[in-house]
């Protein structure tokens, strides 16, 4: 039913889905800790910058990127001089290129989170001895786990949806940066209809699981008293 | 000492607290809503920051110029209103939280979870656990965390009035116990009354001078006695019923009068409030009646405080202070001046009880 170059398409989506959520929890967190929390006179100007992606057409993030990681970009030439390749139409250039894409799907939830509990429970622990990390990580990650794995799905399944900015940045090299929307605009240009009938409604079913999934748990998360 | 020096504008408020206060005994601010007692509590902990203020904890320099310190290096305990149980822990996880961290483990679980009957909240959900029960777990995982000073916000307010008299039985002791300095803050006299040795009055931001609670209490123009009426405080020493004295006892120093039997034995000390309105005045040593106390005064003043109703400041032989309230009439018909000498007779309450 599937070929193999759907087959490969598929997985190039998978790693890339489960890199950019993954590496998304890691830069989000931070940063939702510090927008949520600190004083500063920039937090505006960064939540409107990680915003932004809702907004923006995808090919305008994807022909800056397109730029910036290719050999002649501020990014792509200091590579290119320390020896190494340049990012653009690489796996590594979509990869960077979706981070920034999803960002907002996963600070806002994290963001939501960190503001939800509030001070009290951190300022009750730093009483307590607990210097920032140790509440970090003893107090308020344990305590937004709910919106930690909200972020993680939806940055995982709007990844899994994102077509514009792959396609400026990554072109569409198979086993490296074609992914299955990719693939479903090749074959809809080909007339190959039955193809992209069949990765259409892969996707569709796929991402209405993890919502439906996301909204199942959240539900049976409210049941047993916890505030999302 | 706990020095202090901070000014700043919040919005409409102006905070401009400068004084100090003990860092031994428990001292109390009071100060009605809006006056800024919770405001000067957040800022000696370090929960807020006054630019160009200045705190300093014993030879402990907490905030001066660039000199910051972080609350979880201050070691104060903090007891707020609404019992702050971290929910993601269990019972004893919490209770264990700041021990855990410390450095200095003078005081061991173990003490704790006896003194304030701990053992069956343990394995509890937190959530599970009614508010006076989780206050408890709370105060328990301050004390753990050895503070050198605890700082209290109207920690009793959420609870009902029986569970609130118990809770401040149990600072008291707990404060006996260990002897940690405790910083109180409460719009309420009758907490004040029973808990604090020292108070400072706070009002719009200002902070006056503490004293002592015995010598508030008498204060006529003090702000607790709107609270409570006119009355006079001593702690004593409680004697149990003997061959010669078949009721309960306070001796407060030479000074040993009667008081109603205590529910819980065990406690070596009680506060006792004298009410002005719970002591009357006599001209001959009264027989037959069923006050027991009853003591030789000489009368120092009288003061019309209300229509009707006459404030005498007297003085027992033993140089004791006490306040009686009697009508305009009596006052007439026993013709009382100053000077004069009388038999006052009165009720003790006992506050501890």
């Amino acid at each position: 039913m599937f070929t193999p170059a759907d087959l490969q398409a598929a997985w190039t989506t998978f790693q890339l889905c489960l890199a950019t959520s993954l590496i998304l929890l890691v830069i989000g967190l931070p940063l939702a800790w510090w927008l949520a929390y600190s004083h500063s006179r920039w937090t505006a100007v960064i939540e409107a910058i990680v915003a932004l992606p809702l907004v923006l057409p995808p090919t305008v993030l994807g022909f800056y990127l397109l730029i910036a990681l290719g050999p002649h970009g501020a990014v792509g030439s200091v590579l290119e001089s320390m020896g190494f390749r340049h990012l653009a139409f690489s796996f590594t250039g979509i990869l960077i290129g979706s981070i920034l894409f999803s960002l907002p799907f996963a600070v806002q939830p994290l963001q939501d989170g960190f503001k939800a509990i509030g001070r009290a429970p951190l300022d009750i622990a730093a009483s307590l001895g607990a210097g920032p990390i140790d509440r970090f990580f003893h107090v308020a990650l344990p305590l937004i786990r709910q919106s930690v794995f909200t972020a993680w799905v939806l940055s995982f399944a709007h990844t899994l949806g994102e077509f514009g900015v792959v396609l400026m940045i990554g072109g569409n090299l198979a086993g490296q940066t074609q992914v299955l929307s990719i693939v479903i605009y090749d074959a809809v240009e080909a007339m190959d209809f039955a193809r992209a009938h069949r990765l259409s409604l892969t996707l569709l079913v796929l991402s209405f699981l993890l919502m439906l999934g996301l909204a199942a748990w959240r539900r049976s998360q409210r049941r047993r008293g916890f505030a999302c | 000492m706990l020095t202090f020096a901070l000014h700043q504008r919040f919005g409409d408020f102006q905070l401009s607290a400068e004084g100090s206060l003990p860092d031994h005994g428990i001292t109390a601010v009071f100060g009605p809503s809006g006056s800024g007692k919770s405001l000067l509590l957040r800022c000696l902990a370090g929960l807020n920051q006054v630019p160009a203020g200045r705190v300093q904890f014993g030879a402990e320099l907490w905030q001066a110029d660039r000199n910051w310190v972080p609350l979880e290096r201050r070691r104060v305990g903090l007891i707020l209103q609404h019992p702050s149980l971290l929910p993601h822990l269990s019972g004893s996880d919490n209770l264990l939280f700041g021990f855990r961290r410390a450095k200095d483990r003078r005081i061991q679980p173990e003490e704790v979870i006896e003194r304030l009957d701990l053992r069956p909240l343990l394995q509890q959900p937190v959530t599970s656990l009614s508010g006076g029960q989780q206050q408890r777990l709370v105060l328990g995982r301050a004390l753990l965390a050895n503070p050198q000073l605890l700082l209290l916000d109207e920690p009793v307010s959420a609870l009902d009035r029986s569970a609130r008299l118990s809770a401040l039985r149990e600072l008291r002791d707990i404060h006996r116990q260990w002897q940690i300095p405790m910083l109180y803050v409460s719009h309420d006299a009758e907490e004040l009354e029973r808990v604090a040795d020292t108070v400072a009055i706070m009002r719009k931001g200002q902070i006056a001078a503490a004293q002592s609670v015995f010598d508030v209490s008498r204060d006529s123009r003090s702000p607790l006695r709107a609270d409570l009426g006119p009355g006079v405080l001593v702690d004593g020493e409680l004697l149990p019923p003997d061959a010669t004295h078949p009721s309960w006892r306070a001796r407060c120093g030479d000074w040993v009068m009667h008081v109603p039997t205590p529910h819980q034995n065990g406690r070596p000390t009680v506060r006792v409030r004298i009410a002005a309105r719970e002591v009357g005045l006599a001209r001959q040593i009264p027989t037959q009646t069923s006050f027991q106390n009853i003591v030789e005064v000489s009368i120092d003043d009288l003061e019309l405080t209300r229509p009707g109703t006459v404030l005498v400041r007297c003085r027992s032989v033993l140089g004791h202070d006490l306040l009686a309230e009697v009508t305009e009439d009596s006052c007439h018909r026993l013709a009382l001046e100053r000077g004069q000498s009388a038999y006052a007779i009165f009720k003790a309450s006992a506050l501890d009880f």
